[in-house]
């Protein structure tokens, strides 16, 4: 597949892919991981704190027991902290991406394809969706649910809820450049209904922008999640957060620098992989890269990157 | 269409926007069983208590009259329950903390400074540096100038603001001590030391943002420079430069604009995390320690806030793409 | 070349333009003069080279081309000049008109700053100066109330009127030269003519050198004085206008002008026996709305195409040509009167009825690049309507497919191949064998040769011809060119506005049109033979003065 071989070409991507997958090994291995150094996330080692609360020795108190340190504090093994953050952090990022796409998906082939008054509601929503304040309202939302609903499932839906709309808006725009296409006013013209029309013209053409706009969506959805625990309205203790325990580091880094450093560098490592990657997969599937210039038989994804913050 | 029109379609546009927004708002702390009455009822919350509590804050009336009271509120102020414990929400009334004893208004004028500090010197900065980035990167596109800013940029797409802040914090603050490592000072007591205050927390919330903005610059400035009036451009004779900005990048700032506007929101949520990390008081910490303290009103009174704020920043730059897009105005 | 008056203006010689890769030369030691007051025509199909030959005397080419050989200006040489003396050629001593006047200029600015700006770039120039040299140039032009025209912004003019303001431009500087690449190409032949007549002033008046770029023997004619006709690079044949269309010497420029529909001589297809009729419109009414005002696409159309008919519907942009054939199809809904395809009422049929009808009804569009599926092969898009409307078995359809494909002359393992692989003849092709997968009663056929170089064009529409003749479907043919309807229709309806002004056999309506639009029309296309087409345009000038 010429897919693959521009991915074999191009060491970032290549890189990112690997990176990526490593990770998600390390989450799916993580009891087997920490059982080597015969670790925990949720073991407090109080004994190697000193009596400030800080860990005692070199880098967060870095052992042949604590790959990474411990937690100030508790004294919890970091390593297994960041492992099973990876944990935390993909699925929360899987998830809020596959319900973002799939709604977002579904509400922009409807609207492409209907057009009309359809599409210009759905296309005020995704407008007033998009510049909203997101992140206060993810905050606000966290207060108000109540206590007995799952915390982590909560988040999963409140990210997904409003990612749905970039992902509605580029496809509602392929979806209209495609349906002017030929070959789609053609299949109207021999009577197709619309549910081929939507099936096997518009779908298989958008396929390529969808599975690229997966790959950004899901850095920006881990980096959310981060965001909320970081502000300490995400995933609740104890269950391990990269984003909490970045959080929590902002009141010891002075003393503790390496409590900051590993969860932080095992997130922008992961986020940086999947965008390298979800980069190159743009490449690869744009062909205005590989001819050199845009081509009008290719609809291309829209560039805008989602941010996480 | 003529300009006044035109702005007078936006304007009424904003207002159903608005109209909408403060009724899903209210619908969904309305509707998610988070019960108000029974937080401020107090111990023992007998049922008598519980009632007093409900009539006094308004929550007996049906839904449609709870949401008319508060919009009204906003428009003419409000007035809790009666007698000696009447507490007056002066206009604009976006509710009142009953924790904090204070409209939520005077509570959020007195922090809006601090993320308004924050969020716009972040923009203008993020996208003055992110157009120039995007703009140098694009014209010496494939040479070494452009790959530096492309690794600059795709490094700073993945670092979150906080990371950035705190890796600053950790450099300028107590390395080098060049730099505060937090806090805020008015800018009409202290302009300078508001300045120096905000430098590393414009410069981390610009970071990622500054980066976006270089790469979608980039790619629209390269689009532009393959259309056919840049050919045109070229053949009367102009130079490269006026060619790249006068055509190629006054082109491609119409998309890079709409993304701005899309991404004012976000901005507003990127305040709220950089306050944190420099522990600055503004909206952010204080929705987050109303969320702590369930205090609802505070809560709903930020959010709905927050979104007329965006709303309304929208609308400023609706105005300006009509300027810059000649289409869109006339058309 | 040919009794030049003195010393030419643009010398080129030996110019070799070759990109990296394997395209190899593709501009092949092309060499040629360019005499004050005279019109050159670089002619050739795409591939040939005629435009990146242009393109390389501006120094426009992309930066990955290597240029050789030698273009002198007046004496001064252009390649491997530096920049800035580059840039004081470009727009100052020569001009250029691009194709595409709607995408020529900036979106962004006035029209009349663009055209300001190229003054400026070049000789400066106050403010109020400039805008009065603009009103000036304009007017020059041919253009009614400059200063409104100057204001507007390119997405408020027509395409005629924003080719003559870019003309406007290129001639700000007053240039020696001028090149004009397709200067008529997407514009409709009563605005091409007056486009051509401009250039030809500006030459005879101002003694301007043209270097005309252009596929169309007909525009060659009418404006050129010399030709060079290229292919792959290579140039073929050269020589004064009158020689080379008329007694051509080289194979390919023979076979190049043979390929031309044209509008004198040849054979008129006779008028077939006519059947039942198959597609009616009758008093159709189309309308949309636009910025608020409602406008008629189709205003009281009566349309009747009986089986084994070609039906030839003629129209220049707006004229509702294309509406008529989607109103058929029920894709343009009617506001008023009737349409009904084999005896199906459209306005009254369900959405069943109509899925149907259009069972009965093959169609061919103009834009082969996207008339085809680009995610699925070139057999899944033929067998597209058998998958719809058929319960066949998948190795059936690939048997029909191969049949088809047989019927268009394409090899049968086609089928497999996707379209990105196909040229846009072969492409067009598919698209037929697609539009005949039901036996069709009617194909409607929608500029299908438009996008298409001519010798491509001619083998296009006498698969059409041979097809509509052994297969007796009837036929709807949209088309802008007079010169296609004439070999293929029976009868031709000529569509202005929305509106029919003149319907009859093809044969009488060409020759002798009764109506005065129709006349114009006519008289508008020029015909690939110089002599003939100065006497067409003198009887043009006549009906124009008429009103």
């Amino acid at each position: 597949m010429t897919v693959l071989r521009h991915l074999r070409h191009d060491p970032w991507a290549l890189a990112g892919g690997i990176v990526v997958l490593l990770f998600v090994l390390a989450a799916v291995l993580a009891p087997l991981l920490t059982a080597i150094p015969g670790q925990d996330p949720y073991r407090y080692h109080l004994d190697a704190l000193d009596d400030s609360g800080a860990p005692r020795g070199f880098g967060g108190g870095i052992s042949a027991q604590h790959w990474f340190g411990v937690e100030p504090l508790s004294g919890r093994d970091l390593f297994a902290i960041v492992v099973y953050g990876a944990r935390t952090s993909i699925l929360v990022g899987v998830g809020a991406s596959a319900a973002s796409v799939l709604v977002g998906v579904a509400v922009g082939l409807v609207a492409g394809y209907f057009g009309g008054w359809v599409d210009r509601v759905v296309s005020r929503v995704v407008d007033v969706m998009l510049g909203f304040p997101s992140l206060v309202f993810m905050i606000s939302l966290t207060a108000v649910v109540a206590a007995s609903f799952p915390k982590p499932l909560l988040i999963v839906l409140i990210i997904g809820f409003f990612g749905w709309p970039s992902v509605a808006r580029v496809i509602r725009g392929q979806v209209l450049s495609l349906r002017s296409r030929t070959f789609a006013t053609a299949a109207e013209a021999m009577g197709a209904p619309a549910g081929h029309v939507l099936a096997r013209l518009l779908l298989p053409n958008v396929g390529a922008s969808i599975i690229v706009y997966a790959t950004i969506l899901i850095p920006a959805s881990i980096g959310t999640e981060a965001a909320l625990s970081f502000l300490g309205v995400g995933v609740p203790p104890p269950t391990p957060s990269w984003g909490r325990s970045i959080g929590d580091a902002v009141a010891w880094f002075r003393v503790d620098p390496a409590y900051l450093v590993f969860p932080g560098g095992a997130l922008f490592l992961l986020t940086l992989a999947f965008n390298a990657f979800g980069d190159g997969l743009r490449d690869a599937l744009d062909p205005r890269v590989s001819r050199g210039r845009r081509s009008a038989a290719t609809p291309v994804v829209d560039d805008r990157v989602v941010p996480n913050r | 269409m003529t300009a006044v029109r035109f702005l007078a379609y936006r304007l009424a546009g904003i207002v159903l926007v608005l109209l909408l927004v403060a009724l899903a708002t209210y619908l969904v702390f309305y509707l998610l069983p988070a019960d108000p009455a029974r937080l401020s009822c107090g111990k023992p919350c007998t049922p008598e208590n519980y009632a007093a509590a409900q009539r006094y804050l308004g929550l007996d009336a049906p839904w449609y009259g709870q949401l008319w009271n508060y919009l009204s509120g906003i428009v003419t102020g409000r007035r809790f329950g009666s007698g000696t414990g009447v507490v007056d929400c002066p206009a604009p009334c976006f509710g009142y903390s009953f924790q904090l004893s204070t409209p939520v208004t005077e509570l959020i004028l007195t922090r809006l400074p601090v993320t308004a500090s924050i969020a716009i010197g972040a923009a203008v900065l993020w996208f003055v540096a992110g157009v120039l980035g995007g703009t140098l990167a694009a014209v010496r596109r494939g040479r070494a100038l452009d790959r530096a800013i492309m690794t600059v940029a795709i490094a700073g797409v993945s670092a979150p603001a906080y990371l950035v802040g705190l890796l600053a914090i950790l450099l300028f603050g107590f390395t080098l001590g060049w730099l505060p490592t937090g806090g805020y000072e008015p800018f009409t007591e202290d302009p300078v030391g508001w300045f120096v205050h905000l430098l590393l927390p414009w410069s981390a919330l610009a970071f990622l943002q500054a980066a976006i903005y270089a790469r979608l610059t980039r790619s629209e400035v390269i689009d532009q420079l393959g259309q056919d009036h840049i050919r045109t451009a070229r053949a009367i004779g102009l130079t490269e430069r006026a060619v790249v900005v006068r055509h190629g990048l006054r082109n491609a700032l119409i998309p890079v604009v709409t993304v701005f506007g899309l991404d004012l929101g976000g901005l507003l949520g990127g305040a709220v995390i950089t306050e944190r990390v420099f522990s600055m008081q503004g909206l952010g910490s204080l929705l987050i320690s109303a969320v702590g303290t369930t205090d609802l009103q505070t809560v709903v009174g930020v959010t709905l806030f927050a979104a007329f704020l965006i709303t309304a920043a929208n609308f400023v730059v609706d105005v300006v793409y009509s300027l810059i897009d000649p289409r869109v105005a006339l058309g | 070349m040919t009794e030049g008056a003195g010393s030419p203006v643009l010398a080129v010689r030996d110019l070799v333009v070759a990109f990296p890769g394997g395209a190899g030369r593709v501009v092949d030691s092309v060499g040629f003069d360019l005499h004050p007051g005279r019109v050159l025509a670089l002619v050739g199909e795409s591939g040939s080279g005629k435009s990146l030959t242009a393109m390389s005397v501006l120094g426009l080419l992309p930066p990955t081309a290597s240029v050789s050989g030698s273009i002198r200006l007046e004496g001064e040489e252009l390649l491997g000049a530096d920049r800035g003396a580059l840039r004081r050629v470009r727009g100052g001593r020569v001009g250029t008109v691009f194709q595409e006047p709607m995408s020529a200029f900036d979106p962004v600015y006035r029209v009349g700053d663009q055209v300001a700006e190229a003054i400026r770039v070049h000789r400066g120039g106050r403010r109020a100066a400039l805008r009065a040299r603009v009103a000036e140039l304009l007017a020059a032009v041919g253009l009614p109330d400059p200063r409104r025209i100057a204001a507007s912004f390119p997405h408020q003019l027509s395409g005629g009127q924003l080719q003559r303001a870019m003309i406007a431009m290129a001639i700000s500087n007053d240039p020696v030269a001028l090149i004009a690449d397709e200067p008529t190409t997407a514009l409709d032949v009563t605005v091409q003519a007056g486009i051509l007549d401009l250039l030809r002033a500006l030459a005879a008046e101002r003694g301007t050198a043209i270097l005309l770029i252009t596929h169309d023997m007909g525009v060659v004619a009418d404006l050129a004085d010399d030709v060079l006709v290229l292919r792959r690079g290579e140039t073929v044949e050269r020589g004064p206008v009158r020689r080379v269309l008329l007694e051509p010497e080289h194979p390919y420029t023979r076979e190049l002008l043979a390929s031309v529909p044209t509008l004198v001589g040849g054979d008129v297809p006779a008028s077939a026996p006519a059947g039942r009729p198959v597609a009616v419109l009758e008093q159709a009414v189309v309308s949309y709305s636009r910025r608020g005002r409602t406008l008629r696409a189709l205003d009281g159309v009566d349309l009747e195409v009986r089986a084994g008919e070609v039906v030839g519907l003629v129209g220049e942009s707006g004229s509702g040509k294309s509406t008529a054939g989607r109103a058929l199809l029920g894709l343009a809904p009617l506001a008023d009167g009737g349409a009904s395809v084999e005896g199906v009422n459209l306005r009254r049929a369900g959405r069943r009825a109509r899925r149907e009808v259009r069972a009965r009804i093959g169609t061919v569009f103009q834009d082969p690049a996207s008339s085809l599926n680009p995610r699925t092969t070139v057999g899944w898009s033929i067998a597209e309507p058998l998958l719809l409307h058929t319960d066949r078995s998948g190795d059936q359809r690939e048997e029909r497919v191969a049949e088809l494909l047989d019927a268009v002359r394409l090899p049968r393992d086609f089928a497999r191949r996707y379209p990105h692989e196909l040229s846009g003849g072969q492409r067009q092709r598919v698209a037929i064998a697609r539009a005949l997968a039901l036996d069709p009663a009617l194909l409607i056929a929608d500029e299908p040769t438009s996008a298409l170089d001519v010798s491509v064009q001619a083998a296009v529409l006498d698969l059409l011809a041979d097809l509509q003749a052994r297969l007796g479907f009837a036929c709807l043919l949209i088309s802008h060119d007079l010169a296609v309807v004439r070999r293929l229709a029976d009868t031709v309806v000529v569509l202005r506005d929305g509106r029919v002004v003149e319907r009859g056999p093809t044969a009488r309506v060409l020759s002798e049109p009764a109506d005065p639009y129709t006349r114009r029309l006519l008289a508008a296309v020029p015909v690939a033979d110089p002599g003939l087409q100065a006497a067409r345009r003198e009887e043009r000038r006549a009906l124009e003065v008429q009103p």
